[in-house]
């Protein structure tokens, strides 16, 4: 099946033709223009906007008071009027005929602030005394982020130790650095309804953000998705805020409304990779049975937030790693602070739970003096073990089989013992390690993981598909057209895939968790399993044969066993649509239900898991402590393999992403204020720090995905961090924290002489 | 966003009327990959035209002349990357002009654009010094040469001149370089500091030696001391030792510690020992 065709949308993507919002333009549009308040904890004395409104070309100012429903979208304001509790609160909506009025105006509205004392990190939101940021709760905890794992009695696990080991990690904030910046473009249609068109990752949340801010019901608000330059998990809070407020400002001035974000805007208010401090113990056998291990991991939430009550839920299912450890003690929790928020970012918690998880077992091999694979293969978790959840694991499980191919092809057991001969003389320090992770697919029992298509074949034989999901750049409507394509036995150029408008498909949840496929290609099988059911009892009539005699391949519908009795799919299309029959379906994939123990953690955490492994070879320059990542050799099993190049993309992209993490990305802060807010001093890896990269993909059956494919897009990104890491801890420098700088590495350089 | 008049001049005498007209109203543009980042900056207050020169042909080029090399303004740091002559002789220049922002950057910006730009991490500057480069510059009231390290010196206080081209003397057969770039990545990276060196050996003696370091000094220039003190000495890890903590030191006393030496004056200083240690062993295999 792999890569019968390119990517659907490579052409007009690479030649620059590909529409945006931002190149949206509707007559008679306004720009609209949001006030921040660049206060990490303040109560508003005033705000007067008496000059402002006197620009020239300023037509509407709103404040707090003028909302015309909901101040509030989930819990994120959309504009503040009594306190703000982050830089990015806003305090005044602009709607100006051009931008050099609105930003004319921006500058005069004055606003009088009473600060109020901040809370800056996770330490200071849980010392005793801390200020509580929201009202009605009683210290800065995020309001059921709390998600616990009991399991066994890890008290006797420790007494049965021989070694224990205790380990704090730290990741800081990271941006998404999606290539477009938020944009939206909203209008009334003729009946006063909402048209919202956008770049967001998940429509029927945007519409659910618009129609709070307008107080319309969902109904009347339509969401049509542009095509996305990169979300990340990233544009949702900050998309939802920015269709909502430009709503708002479409129906007080009558006028369709654009904003746009500058890149210091986005960074400013989009969501952030939850930085975490992680605590762990761990307890073993000298045989390296691991006996117990219990973790008290904490992110930090920031001003608002609604995705730690989810994501944590992750964290805690995958806090032990891809091992079998019969004690088990976890708690995660997030809590509030005066600084950005975090959000979802590819992989939800993984990246940081993981690079924690990982740099562990790796202290914990050279505390027993074990290699860190050999630690590993007494530990690993295979068929018919029980989770950490008390899940019991029935399909392939291929933690091991992932870890050995990726060290084989990596040449793992010679580099090793050729670094660890290196002279003490010699200019650079160089390292390899790994990390081995595990992924639940899907929204296992988050959410229910249900989702919804259309598949509609058009009387010409040219066929339209509409997912509930969104390809946000990671080349879903590829894989959606191959898995149609073949289902109803045609080219997959036949099928042209749909953005998502929330008017045509049912809401099918949110684009997340690696689940576009996995999921999202369920009920698309589904739909055009019906069509095709419905094309081979007309074929059936005219080949004179039962409908179980057919099957359809290369745009034919032919008797199996005598393929010249055949008609081309084009005529039975025509002569079933002729006749009356339907030729659109829609499809529903309903999960089977899910059940969690919250008070224990215990449950079927997923349907399915990823299993994967990265080998990162390194080397620390002695002189200047810059890390460079020399080869990077990643395996995947994903289970059935959709569109190979796709798949790549993914793995590729995720370890730049990774490298980001692990060396350089970080967003910075000056006394609670965000002090590298654009890509001058945000560093991302450009094409030209990313190392040769060794990329396989192990196939697997027997899992619940669609046509077999499990989840990758989150599964390729989450254990490069720690695989660097664990790499930089082989030449010498462990370190504890995310990212690991020149300086630091310097220091502990200049510090061994 | 701020508003501006371009304007391509069809001369350099009327470029020069203009700088000369217009004064600081007026800035002149090459491969325009400063201009964004200073307008974004505010630096750009007060102008209100953009006078073009990029398409000025007396602006390109690179040639060999009896004074050694000649590099237009306008010539692209691509250019200069891959440009023979350059290569042959003045290695360090390409050396330095290669690691300059993305190839992107460097198909458009301007050896005279970074240089007039005048950046303490301009990484082009600590390689013409090194270079004894010569500044050609044109106003109304003629042409002038000048060396390098004084343009940078009265560059703020200069009238508006422009910058017609640079001028590189023969080199001595021989003549060893290194250009050493450490920025946070790969490409796209402002140098957090670089270092720029020149040394001629006769036997094992040293009988000339240029070094700059880059991003460390408020105004790039060579460390004179250091230079003076390897003239005449023989090569050897003790020299290079000695040397090293010499320059960080003459750094220390030009500008005070600050902050971010912290990282940089131990870096400078093995960044130093290790170009010198290494020149010690070409020298040993093929002297």
């Amino acid at each position: 099946m792999a890569d019968k065709i390119h990517r659907i949308d490579a052409v007009e993507k690479v030649t620059g033709q590909t529409k945006f919002a931002a190149d949206l333009h509707l007559p008679g549009q306004l720009t609209g223009r949001v006030l921040r308040c660049h206060q990490t904890h303040a109560r508003i004395r005033s705000i007067d906007t008496s000059k402002a409104c006197k620009v020239p070309g300023v037509v509407s100012i709103m404040l707090a008071g003028d909302l015309p429903a909901h101040t509030s979208w989930s819990t994120y304001p959309i504009l503040s009027g009594e306190h703000v509790r982050y830089q990015g609160d806003a305090v005044a909506l602009i709607a100006a005929e051009s931008e050099q009025a609105a930003e004319s105006a921006l500058a005069k509205i004055k606003v009088e602030y009473e600060q109020l004392p901040s809370v800056l990190s996770i330490e200071e939101a849980l010392q005793e005394n801390a200020p509580v940021l929201h009202e009605g709760r009683t210290d800065n905890r995020v309001a059921n982020s709390h998600w616990p794992v009991r399991q066994g009695n890890v008290a006797a696990g420790f007494a049965q130790s021989e070694v224990i080991l205790e380990r704090e990690y730290r990741t800081s904030h990271i941006e998404h650095a999606y290539i477009e910046p938020e944009a939206v473009l909203v209008t009334t249609d003729w009946d006063d309804s909402l048209i919202v068109f956008g770049s967001t990752q998940n429509p029927f949340n945007t519409r659910r953000a618009v129609a709070a801010a307008a107080g319309y019901p969902l109904s009347k608000v339509r969401v049509v998705q542009q095509a996305v330059g990169g979300s990340f998990g990233g544009k949702e809070e900050s998309m939802g805020l920015l269709a909502g407020r430009a709503a708002i400002l479409c129906l007080q001035t009558g006028r369709p409304v654009k904003m746009l974000y500058s890149r210091e805007e986005s960074i400013i208010e989009s969501s952030k990779r939850h930085p975490f401090r992680l605590r762990y113990k761990v307890g073993a056998k000298r045989d390296g049975r691991i006996m117990a291990l219990q973790a008290e991991l904490v992110d930090e939430g920031g001003a608002y937030n609604f995705q730690a009550q989810f994501m944590n839920w992750r964290a805690s299912v995958h806090a032990a790693g891809a091992y079998r450890i019969p004690n088990v003690k976890v708690d995660v929790y997030a809590v509030h602070t005066n600084r950005i928020f975090g959000g979802a970012m590819r992989g939800y918690s993984s990246p940081q739970i993981i690079f924690a998880q990982e740099s562990l077992m790796d202290e914990l091999a050279a505390e027993l003096g074990m290699e860190p694979l050999a630690l590993r293969q007494v530990n690993f978790l295979h068929e018919n073990d029980t989770t950490i959840t008390g899940q019991v694991l029935t399909a392939a499980v291929n933690a091991e089989k992932v870890t050995l191919r990726a060290l084989e092809l990596a040449d793992y057991v010679r580099k090793r013992a050729e670094y660890q001969e290196q002279s003490s003389e010699a200019s650079v320090e160089r390292g390899i390690g790994f990390a081995t992770s595990f992924r639940g697919c899907g929204l296992g029992a988050e959410a229910p993981d249900a989702t919804g298509a259309i598949v509609s074949v058009q009387s010409d034989g040219s066929i339209i598909v509409r997912s509930s999901l969104t390809d946000m750049g990671q080349g879903l409507q590829t894989a959606h057209a191959l898995l149609a394509a073949k289902e109803l036995g045609v080219s997959p150029e036949r099928i042209v895939c749909k953005s998502v408008d929330t008017t045509a498909v049912p809401e099918g949840g949110m684009t997340v968790a690696s689940r576009g496929t996995f999921a999202g290609g369920k009920p698309l099988i589904l739909a055009a399993g019906q069509i095709r059911e419905t094309l081979f009892r007309v074929a059936s009539r005219r080949l004179d044969c039962s409908p179980a005699e057919l099957a359809a391949e290369d745009d034919w519908i032919f008797v199996i066993g005598k393929p010249e009795r055949k008609l081309s799919f084009d005529e039975v299309v025509a002569t079933a649509f002729w006749s009356g029959y339907p030729l659109s379906a829609s499809g529903w994939f309903q999960p089977d239900p899910v059940e969690w123990d919250h008070a224990a953690g215990q449950g079927e955490a997923f349907p399915s898991y990823s299993y994967g492994c990265v080998v990162a070879d390194v080397e620390v320059n002695k002189i200047t402590g810059m890390a460079t990542v020399r080869n990077l050799v990643s395996v995947h099993d994903v289970g059935q393999v959709i569109h190979l190049g796709a798949a790549a993309g993914q793995v590729y992209g995720g370890i730049a992403m990774g490298m980001g993490m692990a060396l350089m990305e970080e967003v910075t802060f000056r006394q609670g204020l965000v002090s590298n807010p654009n890509f001058d001093k945000y560093l991302v890896p450009t094409a030209m720090d990313i190392p040769e990269v060794v990329c396989e993909f192990i196939e697997s059956k027997d899992n619940s995905g669609a046509a077999g494919a499990k989840s990758l897009g989150e599964a390729a990104l989450e254990a490069v961090a720690a695989a660097v890491a664990n790499a930089l801890a082989a030449a010498g420098f462990r370190s504890r924290v995310l990212p690991v700088l020149s300086e630091s590495l310097l220091r502990e350089v200049n510090g061994r002489r | 966003m701020q508003q501006f008049v371009f304007l391509s001049p069809a001369s350099l005498e009327e470029v020069c009327a203009l700088l000369e007209k217009e004064g600081d109203t007026c800035k002149v543009v090459a491969g325009g990959t400063d201009i964004v980042p200073a307008l974004r900056q505010d630096r750009l207050v007060g102008v209100t035209k953009l006078v073009d020169i990029r398409r000025r042909p007396e602006l390109r080029g690179i040639k060999r002349t009896g004074q050694g090399l000649w590099i237009g303004a306008a010539t692209t740091l691509s250019e200069i990357v891959t440009s023979r002559e350059v290569q042959h002789n003045w290695v360090l220049l390409a050396e330095a002009c290669r690691q300059i922002g993305s190839k992107q950057i460097r198909n458009l910006a301007t050896i005279g654009g970074n240089v007039a730009n005048a950046s303490p991490a301009a990484d082009s500057i600590p390689a013409l010094l090194c270079l004894d480069a010569k500044v050609s510059l044109l106003s109304t009231r003629g042409q002038r040469e000048i060396p390098l390290q004084t343009y940078l010196a009265e560059k703020e206080h200069a009238g508006k001149e422009l910058v017609v081209g640079f001028i590189l003397p023969e080199q001595p057969a021989g003549t060893l370089t290194k250009f050493v770039k450490v920025a946070r990545r790969q490409a796209m990276a402002i140098s957090r500091l670089s270092l720029a060196m020149s040394i001629h050996v006769q036997g094992n003696v040293i009988d000339f030696a240029h070094l700059v370091p880059g991003a460390m000094l408020p105004l790039a220039q060579r460390l004179e001391v250091v230079e003076k003190f390897l003239v005449g000495k023989e090569l050897s890890p003790e020299l290079s030792a000695t040397a090293a903590k010499s320059a960080c030191e003459s750094v220390i006393a030009e500008t005070g510690m600050r902050a971010s030496f912290t990282y940089k004056i131990p870096v400078l200083e093995g960044l130093i020992k290790k170009a010198l240690d290494e020149l010690q062993e070409v020298v040993a295999n093929h002297g």
